[in-house]
């Protein structure tokens, strides 16, 4: 088959959305399609630009090329979908979060002005017209479709990105609690830094560069984490497999998250997932008690976690394993037969 | 984002009253709403929206319809027929006009006598009989800048009635039904109806069918709930059916709670309607909230309900009883619709959804057009550069909701390349243009140190010298039969100040910033085709023009040039929309312009084949011109008046032209009309270096592929550059023999708006129009005979764009090389127009611009400047070194006669006068000076016996002053001289007389013609004494003089190298006549006819 993965890609940016479109084209070439990434500079900004870009994806001609009919169109983050074809896919990363959720946030781009307001709206008519034409839309996780919904009144499947091909493995329960994660305040690596200091028994591992390290540095010299709360920087993947292996269980509590990875890789090293009721996305598959632990976004409830699993190895591997059930279901394979049958 | 919002609100009962206080609390969580206090129609200052909310009520709606006059904006309407509501606003105010004018526009001709009947009595007011069948709501769709409706019925009403803007259908909010008991009402099962008891509910049937269904079903109760409308009889009804009173429950008007709690009691809701008025049920919602299944009349708002809610029965026929009756029965049995109403209710009609859908609507009303403004800027400019007509991209933007329909020109307007400038707003920019230009203009003209365009420079200030002191358009007292507009504006210095020198100042002041003003109508009239920074740029090049040294002088080209850019302006928008109101427009333009110079006359003839021209371009549908009915119908009117008008005065049609009628007398012939028509249009391409005039052509020929607004452009720039080129060439073929740019270059920012429109579309090159245009335009400016048009004072004064030519020729090639250099020239502007890449066509009016600064340098810098000719002007006319030496000495309210001799120089006379307040006459003795048709003088001849200047009449000079030249001496005063120019000012005893008048010799030299004669008034015998010598190289010969004094003629011999002294003896009056034989002229340059030299003459009387 003859597919177009279309992504907008922002010049010299490079993050989720690119490793994912990535790896569907590496994927759906392994299956031996004919495939390739179709992408065009993304600038959101100011004001206007965020249509005319969309605009350009309007403009593509994708229905084939080099007069050989091109079959499917898979398309994943705004703008892309707003590409034209008679068979277009979209598995659903991100709409434009800025005109609906993020709106009159601080993340927020439009201002109350009359012109902002109406340019707003007309995104989500974009977003309404552009997904409405799309034969299949998944969504990567339950708050993606759910936003979708809300935003746009268009129901899509869920179906989540499976996880990186790495060596998961379990080694055992090491007494300490891993962080998997891009260092920025929504991630809210500093609870956990918190909750180390408010249980002196809690080791932790943070994994992972960002913006916000030196913050969270300062957080654990602060409050005497030495040797508790190690941060390790960017590791390759043998070296996440590893700690993955031996970890007692992974935290993973950003705010409204709309997928993620990083429980799907600690179940299938059967490790349970420590996340946040608020966490938006990871919910999917984090269930409190069956697959991981669910607490409300505070240091107290989240050190009684961790200690609560320290306190109960075995219990944490029962969750973990629960977990792995899940995150097998989740492979490149099915992915792959849904689209393609849509 | 802030939003106005009128609505009747609580304490008023209506439903809209409540539709908003329910409405209202969600809206104000998702927008700033500021809530308008009824009555009040100026919306807050700094809303960016404001919302209507329409229903038929004039007592609840007559104010909000007010405030949407002032300011347009979102209407909700709420029913689509208005008829009441319009009723209340013009019939309720006493304006029945309006109300017909309602009706007419609703339904014709037949609709306004209909109103005629109402307003009379004779029929019976429509609002209450038949108002569905006249909605009356035109004047709200009109001023709705976007429409929210509650069902897609009022949506396709609307529709129908010519609303062709955003319109959102958004559901009328539900209620949330509040914790209430149900009423104890019996009733097995019970079915209720709530509102007005009337026939429009249908009441009557419902009662009827419920008779039925009691009949079925004994247990069955009909709630009524509302007042009973007057003369309804529902007692009376009720024992007519047979129906028992227990069977019928009756509420009259109930609160809020009650009225839930009555609903509640309900199994069904019965909500008949017919006819509709486009409303939505506040009923209808509540009961379904309450999970109650309707029973509705299938028709409006009501139809649209789903089936599983309602059960609908269509109005009318003669079954509707019985399947009204059916519908009760039906609903009563289903207690499935109850939980699918709720459902329904929830789904649909859910408020904070509603609220939403509000908040989107009033979004994109408020800011939605400028968004797609930016939009369609960017992704146009886009597809302009890739070549692409953008208004074809129009309807895929609005496919994804962006943008107008795509349809209309002008969809992309806005600042492009200029950008910068959209940070300042637009008056300012046009605002500075003007202000720099008439700064500079003005100290351009103030170089200029006198009149010297002659006469006509004296015409229109003496006319307007005569305007500001008598209120009479005269010249020297005489009528004066030319342009008033002008002399009126320049009236106002001569009112202001006394001295002419100021007065001179002033005037040119007010040429200049008449001339800059010029930058605004070609700023509007370049924005019907251009972004707004190229649109600054046309303006800023229609006062660059090097015509615009025309501010110097003391002509109506000042205040023709920018009257005549509104008219262009108003010709394109009258092609535009031609509406009565815009036709007129363009005709008082017309007459104002006929005002101010007659030659406006061919732009009469452009008006009217403007449309026609517009027609061609387009291909057709001359059903069109129909819409021009008002522009052919006035003028054919006012045409007819003005013949018969000159007609029963006497005089031949033409005289209309006033000094101009001459030109249309005829006489005009084919070969030398179309000659001087390619020369003008040759030296127009020429003087605006070829560019602009290239791309006008190339324009109008592929006018057709382009949009609308420059296929109007086209047409009317064609139209009135045809004309007026036309009309200026076939007169110079008769009477001037020049090219008179001077009346044609108001054209030329027409050509430059078509050169920056070409550029902005980027530059469409049809081959075929583009090589023809290129040519002609190339090659035109060699038909030019240079060699005659190049120099004199007339291409000094009126062909401002040959000078820089003139100089190229008399400065560096000469005469046989300059036609060389000028196609030369045009030929590499024209190659720039072929080849020049899109990325440097900025280039092109560059170009233009310094050609502009080529012609500007020679004309003010050169000594053929217009600064270098007025002070020659002034030079021949007054030497005193103080151009008001008259008035200085006897006072600008004195009388002072000036007599022109026929020696000496005529701009003696002419600058004199107009320097001088005090000069209000000119006579001439025997020659008129030159120009004497437009400048009316008195002849007036001496007296031979008493020396008493008379005219024809037999009238004498009774000035107290006379001005004369040095060759006649008047009996008084000499009271001041000009001695270099020989005029001396005399006080006179009135009637003035002469003392000696010496005739014959030539001005400023002793040098005689054939015929001398000295005369001295009041005077008989004694000797003339006269110093004679020749001159041997002319007359190696010698000569023969012979005078006659009254008695035999005596000869005198003069010897070649002969100085004489000859003596006349004189009999009677001192009337001496001198011939000189032979004469000659001696060539090189003089062409004079010499007689002898009298270098010295002396009158002794006899002791």
């Amino acid at each position: 088959m003859r597919i177009a993965v279309c992504a907008p890609q922002v010049p010299f940016e490079r993050g989720g959305a690119e490793i994912f479109a990535d790896d569907l084209v590496g994927e759906l070439r392994r299956r031996e399609h004919e495939v390739d990434l179709v992408t065009v500079p993304f600038k959101w900004y100011p004001g206007e630009r965020v249509l005319t870009q969309a605009f350009l994806w309007r403009l593509l001609d994708l229905e084939e090329s080099n007069g050989r009919p091109i079959e499917l169109v898979v398309a994943t983050k705004f703008p892309s979908y707003a590409v034209r074809h008679p068979n277009k896919v979209v598995w659903l990363l991100h709409q434009f979060r800025q005109a609906w959720d993020l709106d009159r946030t601080e993340l927020g781009q439009f201002s109350e002005s009359a012109g902002d307001r109406a340019l707003r709206r007309k995104v989500l008519e974009l977003e309404r017209t552009a997904l409405g034409e799309a034969k299949r839309i998944f969504a990567t996780s339950r708050n993606v479709a759910a936003r979708l919904d809300a935003s746009t009144g268009l129901a899509a499947e869920i179906m989540p990105h499976p996880p990186a091909p790495l060596e998961y493995r379990c080694e055992g329960y090491e007494n300490f609690i891993l962080s998997v994660n891009r260092l920025d305040r929504a991630k809210r690596i500093d609870l956990l830094l918190e909750a180390a200091a408010a249980d002196p028994a809690l080791q932790i591992v943070i994994a992972g560069e960002g913006p916000d390290r030196a913050r969270l540095e300062g957080i654990a010299a602060r409050r005497g984490l030495d040797g508790r709360a190690r941060f390790t920087g960017r590791v390759s993947d043998e070296e996440l497999a590893a700690l993955y292996a031996r970890c007692l269980g992974v935290y993973y509590a950003p705010v409204d998250e709309d997928f993620g990875m990083v429980p799907f890789e600690a179940f299938l090293s059967e490790k349970p997932v420590l996340t946040m009721t608020d966490a938006g996305g990871p919910l999917d598959i984090v269930r409190d008690r069956q697959t991981g632990l669910v607490v409300e976004p505070r240091v107290d409830e989240l050190a009684r976690a961790c200690a609560w699993l320290r306190e109960h190895a075995d219990e944490a591997r029962t969750l973990g394993r629960a977990g792995r059930e899940i995150a097998r279901t989740v492979t490149w394979d099915s992915c792959i037969d849904r689209l393609l049958a849509a | 984002m802030r939003v106005a919002y009128f609505s009747p609100l609580p304490p008023d009962t209506s439903g809209i009253a409540d539709y908003s206080a329910l409405l209202l609390p969600a809206l104000s969580q998702l927008l700033d709403v500021a809530v308008v206090r009824p009555g009040r129609t100026r919306p807050p200052a700094d809303a960016d929206v404001a919302v209507y909310h329409i229903g038929n009520n004039p007592d609840a709606h007559g104010w909000i319809v007010d405030a949407l006059r002032r300011r347009p904006g979102v209407v909700v309407l709420h029913d689509f027929v208005l008829h009441h509501l319009v009723a209340g606003l013009t019939i309720g105010r006493k304006d029945g006009h309006a109300y017909l004018a309602a009706m007419e526009r609703e339904a014709g001709v037949p609709g306004r006598l209909l109103g005629y009947g109402v307003l009379e009595g004779r029929v019976p007011p429509l609002w209450e009989v038949r108002p569905e069948e006249f909605p009356l709501a035109g004047e709200v769709l009109d001023r709705a800048t976007g429409l929210i409706v509650h069902s897609q019925y009022v949506a396709a009403r609307a529709r129908e009635g010519g609303y062709d803007g955003p319109l959102w259908v958004i559901p009328h909010p539900a209620w949330t039904p509040p914790d209430v008991e149900p009423a104890r009402v019996e009733g097995s099962p019970l079915f209720g109806a709530f509102g007005h008891v009337n026939e429009s509910k249908r009441i009557p049937e419902l009662l009827e069918a419920f008779a039925r269904v009691r009949r079925a079903h004994p247990g069955a109760r009909l709630l009524l709930v509302g007042a009973e409308s007057p003369g309804f009889d529902l007692d009376g009804r009720i024992d007519r059916l047979g129906l028992d009173r227990e069977g019928v429950i009756r509420e009259d008007y109930v609160e809020e709670e009650r009225l839930w709690s009555l609903m509640a009691a309900c199994d069904a809701v019965v909500a008949l309607r017919a006819p509709t008025m486009g409303e939505t049920s506040g009923t209808a919602i509540r009961a379904l909230a309450l999970g109650k299944p309707l029973v509705v009349s299938d028709v409006g708002w009501f139809a649209e309900l789903p089936d599983e809610v309602a059960v609908k029965v269509s109005p009318g026929g003669d079954d509707e009883v019985d399947r009204l009756a059916a519908a009760l029965e039906r609903v009563a049995a289903s207690p499935a619709m109850g939980r699918a109403a709720k459902d329904y209710i929830e789904r649909e009609h859910d408020l904070e959804t509603v609220a939403e859908r509000y908040a989107a609507a009033l979004e994109e009303a408020a800011g939605g057009s400028k968004v797609d403004g930016k939009v369609l800027r960017e992704v146009a400019a886009a597809a302009a550069d890739t070549g692409v007509d953008p208004e074809l991209l129009a309807p895929r933007l609005a496919e994804l909701g962006l943008g107008p329909d795509g349809t209309g020109p002008g969809t992309f307007p806005g600042p492009g390349p200029g950008a910068w400038l959209g940070r300042a707003p637009v008056w300012f920019w046009l605002g500075a243009i003007v202000l720099v230009s008439s700064v500079v203009q003005f100290l351009l003209a103030r170089r200029v140190v006198a009149p010297w365009i002659m006469v006509d420079e004296l015409v229109y200030s003496d006319t307007a010298r005569s305007f500001a002191d008598t209120g009479h358009f005269l010249i020297r007292g005489a009528h004066a039969n030319y342009g008033i507009v002008y002399p009126a504006i320049l009236a106002i210095p001569y009112k202001l100040f006394d001295s002419v020198p100021t007065v001179y100042g002033a005037a040119k002041a007010i040429n200049a910033v008449l001339m800059s003003l010029a930058a605004v109508p070609a700023y509007f009239l370049a924005r019907r085709v251009l972004r707004r920074g190229t649109a600054l740029a046309a303006a800023a090049l229609a006062v660059v023009l090097p015509s615009l040294a025309y501010a110097g002088t003391l002509m109506t080209e000042n205040a023709f040039y920018p009257l005549f850019l509104c008219f262009a302006l108003a010709l394109v928008s009258m092609l535009e929309r031609p509406t009565a109101r815009r036709q007129l427009l363009v005709l008082a333009l017309c007459v104002i312009l006929f005002l101010t110079r007659a030659q406006a006359v061919a732009l009469v003839i452009a008006a009217l084949t403007a449309p026609l021209a517009l027609a061609w371009i387009e291909r057709g549908r001359p059903r069109r011109l129909a819409a021009f009915a008002p522009l052919y119908g006035v003028t054919l009117a006012g045409g007819l008046a003005v013949i018969l008008f000159e007609v029963a005065r006497g005089h031949s049609p033409t005289a209309a032209l006033g000094n101009y009628s001459v030109t249309g007398s005829g006489g005009y012939q084919a070969w030398p009309s179309f000659r001087w028509l390619l020369y003008h249009v040759a030296e127009l391409d020429l003087a605006l270096w070829v560019l602009p005039f290239a791309a006008l052509i190339v324009v109008v020929a592929t006018a057709r592929h382009m949009d609308r607004r420059l296929r109007i452009f086209a047409a009317a720039a064609v139209t009135a550059s045809f004309w007026l080129v036309l009309e200026v060439a076939v007169f110079a073929s008769r009477y001037s023999e020049r090219v008179e740019e001077r009346n044609l270059f108001y054209l030329m920012p027409l050509f430059a708006i078509a050169l920056l429109a070409w550029i902005e579309r980027g530059q469409p090159r049809p081959p075929r129009s583009t090589v023809a245009a290129g040519i002609a335009a190339a090659v035109l400016p060699a038909a030019l005979p240079f060699s005659t048009l190049l120099g004199g004072v007339s291409s000094e004064s009126d062909t401002v764009g040959l000078r820089p030519w003139w100089y190229v020729r008399d400065t560096l090639v000469g005469d046989a090389t300059v036609p060389l250099i000028v196609v030369l020239t045009s030929l590499t502007l024209a190659a720039a127009f072929f080849w020049l890449p899109r990325r440097h066509a900025p280039w092109l009016p560059v170009l233009v611009v310094a050609g502009f600064l080529f012609t500007w340098v020679p004309l003010e810098l050169w000594h053929y400047s217009f600064r270098d000719a007025s002070f020659g002007a002034l030079y021949q006319g007054i030497r005193t070194g103080d151009r008001t030496w008259i008035d200085d000495k006897v006072g600008s309210d004195a009388e002072v006669a000036a007599l022109w001799t026929n020696r000496g120089n005529p701009f003696s006379i002419w600058e004199n006068e107009f320097f001088n307040r005090s000069v209000k006459r000119v006579y001439d003795l025997g020659a008129p000076l030159p120009g004497a048709d437009a400048m009316p003088e008195t002849k007036v001849a001496i007296d031979r016996e008493t020396g008493v200047l008379r005219t024809t009449g037999g009238a004498t000079i009774d000035a107290r002053y006379v001005l004369i030249d040095n060759s006649t001496q008047l009996l008084g005063t000499p009271v001041a001289r000009d001695v270099e120019r020989g005029m001396v000012l005399y006080r006179v005893t009135p009637p003035a007389r002469t003392a000696t008048r010496l005739v014959g010799l030539w001005p400023n030299d002793t040098w005689s013609k054939a015929d001398v004669e000295w005369f001295r008034a009041n005077c008989r015998g004694g000797r003339l004494v006269v110093h004679v010598h020749s001159d041997p190289t002319l007359f190696p010969r010698g000569q023969q003089i012979v005078a006659v004094a009254g008695g035999a003629p005596m000869i005198f011999t003069l010897r070649p190298h002969q100085f004489r002294t000859l003596v006349v003896p004189i009999q009677g009056r001192c009337d001496v006549r001198f011939t000189v034989t032979p004469t000659k002229v001696p060539g090189n340059g003089d062409n004079r006819e010499l007689g002898a030299h009298f270098d010295r003459i002396e009158y002794r009387p006899s002791r």
